[in-house]
């Protein structure tokens, strides 16, 4: 069934992003710094996002710096300009992974770092008008099958819409629809939110 | 209830997505329509969960993947509602974190700061209060700014210039600085600046000390004594002692700081840049990698680390070997690990910092 309606506006949208960021690649990887700025301000938050499932919220935006600075690094290790944003996901999976593995060994500056940081959540919570924080989201949804997990917080976080987590994930859209209307199925399940089939 | 209300044109579902019949529906078609495509009718309790993740989003990242026009108004919404918690926030750090934190000039002039408390510079509170939010950017209208962190270390904005202090996740704060010029002074470890390749360059003045420390993102450099400077847009390092240049790299390939020779650049007249250039000509190779082994002590774990990056595979193994011999932390057994292979190359250099920071 072909899309219609708003879903071709969407479609042209996407497709679009997805032309611009092939062009962005390959400029970036001719060397010109700007296409990395514009590529850092399209697909950081996908990064951030996809390092959120995995990591603290304050070790998520460092990484995510982090990702960025290994892509510019290792730019000549993409092999198709189009696969920048499934390349990007990859290497913050990565990231999330070493970090997890290592992070035990920072000792006290993580211990310092993580003090002044749940200050700082603490603070911050439930004051944006909804029943709960974002840590208690984030919590329910890392609390999800793996599956789920990426897709609701690339929907929720980071904003992005079906197409774009398909694109960004590798995914079908079949398989990501199943999965963000079967992650929040269980996410409103868990916030006490009433399910409706 | 958001159920009640149909988008204007609930989208079929795409390729390869399920049939959409309403037999096969996980949830509302109206709230299925809306977590596919956030620019349709909004559902009011995925709305509701929007507006509690939004607090979870990247503070650093200088926009968000491509959107509609559509959803600008709930854009700025969001921006709106993180600001207001930034101040908030701001304040609570504040006052749990508030020994030290003086003001030494009025608004707009001079302003020194705490890191990890305060506000943004340019909110309405920030002129009263000379605070500032580590992982915000430094905004116009203010002469000069102070981040203090560690006992001595201070950093000087220029007029104009714009940058974002990330506290960093184990070498204290870093800055980046976006443009314009930042002056780093007398200090220890801390604060540390990043510096961005083919973008930023640092110039440390005659009679300092500093360090280059790869890091794990980006190089930093950390400031033991005198005064570096560091401009954007232009890639270049020299370290000098005594007025003499002992260390300089020039931006060749666009990506400086990770030609191999740079990455670790001690003060103190180390003078790791040339050493490492003479050793590792390609005629000299085996004699120089075993000198090199030998002479190595556990202070040179890093630049042994980045030799280790550039070297053939052969190489490779026995100078992991070697660095983790002589960082016998015992997490890292001689033999047992293959340091051709990019994980373990990580986790070696998590050991080396690890080994810093003790």
């Amino acid at each position: 069934m072909e899309p219609q309606g708003t879903d071709v506006q969407a479609n042209k949208v996407v497709a679009a992003g997805a032309r611009e960021i092939r062009a962005l690649a390959a400029s970036a990887r001719a060397g010109d710094k700007e296409a990395w700025s514009e590529i850092h301000a399209r697909l950081g938050p996908m990064v951030h996002g996809i390092l959120l499932v995995r990591v603290g919220r304050g070790e998520a935006e460092d990484l995510t710096q982090e990702v960025f600075a290994r892509a510019m690094r290792g730019i000549g290790e993409l092999r198709e300009d189009g696969a920048m944003a499934a390349w990007l996901a990859s290497m913050a999976r990565n990231q999330a992974a070493g970090y997890r593995r290592s992070r035990w060994k920072f000792g006290a500056a993580v211990l310092r770092l993580a003090g002044m940081k749940s200050s700082a959540s603490n603070g911050e919570a439930k004051r944006n008008g909804s029943p709960w924080s974002g840590d208690e989201v984030l919590e329910v949804i890392r609390s999800l099958p793996e599956a789920y997990q990426e897709p609701l917080v690339l929907r929720l976080v980071s904003g992005m819409g079906g197409e774009q987590i398909a694109s960004a994930l590798g995914m079908t859209h079949g398989s990501v629809r199943v999965n963000l209307c079967k992650g929040m199925k269980l996410l409103k399940e868990r916030l006490g939110m009433e399910v409706r089939p | 209830m958001s159920e009640m209300q149909p988008p204007n044109s609930t989208p079929p579902p795409p390729a390869g997505a399920p049939n959409g019949n309403a037999n096969d529906r996980i949830l509302p078609a109206a709230q299925e329509a809306y977590l596919w495509d956030p620019a349709s009718t909004p559902d009011t309790q995925i709305a509701a969960i929007e507006r509690a993740a939004a607090a979870l989003r990247s503070r650093s990242a200088p926009g968000a993947v491509a959107r509609r026009e559509t959803r600008s108004w709930r854009i700025g919404m969001a921006m709106a509602t993180a600001a207001m918690l930034t101040i908030a926030t701001g304040i609570g750090v504040w006052t749990w974190h508030a020994m030290g934190t003086r003001t030494i000039g009025g608004a707009g002039t001079t302003w020194r700061l705490v890191v990890g408390t305060g506000v943004r510079v340019g909110e309405p509170v920030a002129t009263k209060s000379a605070l500032f939010q580590t992982s915000r950017e430094v905004t116009a209208g203010l002469k000069e700014l102070e981040l203090r962190s560690g006992k001595n270390s201070v950093v000087t904005l220029s007029p104009g210039t714009r940058a974002t202090i990330y506290e960093g996740t184990n070498t204290g704060p870093s800055l980046d600085v976006r443009s314009g010029t930042a002056t780093i002074r007398t200090g220890e470890s801390d604060p540390a600046i990043v510096l961005f390749p083919g973008r930023d360059s640092a110039r440390i003045e005659p009679g300092s000390a500093a360090e280059v420390d790869e890091g794990k993102a980006a190089p930093i450099v950390r400031v033991l004594a005198g005064t570096a400077k560091f401009v954007r847009g232009k890639s270049e390092l020299r370290i000098t002692r005594g007025g003499s240049m002992i260390a300089s790299a020039a931006d060749e390939t666009g990506l400086p700081w990770f030609d191999g020779e740079t990455k670790q650049v001690a003060s103190e007249a180390r003078e790791y840049v040339r050493t490492l250039r003479g050793k590792f000509s390609p005629q000299s190779r085996e004699s120089a990698i075993a000198r090199t082994l030998d002479e190595a002590s556990a202070g040179d774990a890093a630049t042994l680390w980045n030799v280790m990056q550039l070297a053939p595979r052969e190489d490779a193994q026995r100078i992991g070997e070697r660095i983790a011999v002589l960082l016998d932390s015992g997490l890292v057994k001689k033999d047992a690990m293959d340091y051709t292979r990019r994980e373990v190359r990580e986790m070696l250099w998590d050991e080396i910092v690890a080994a810093r920071t003790k």
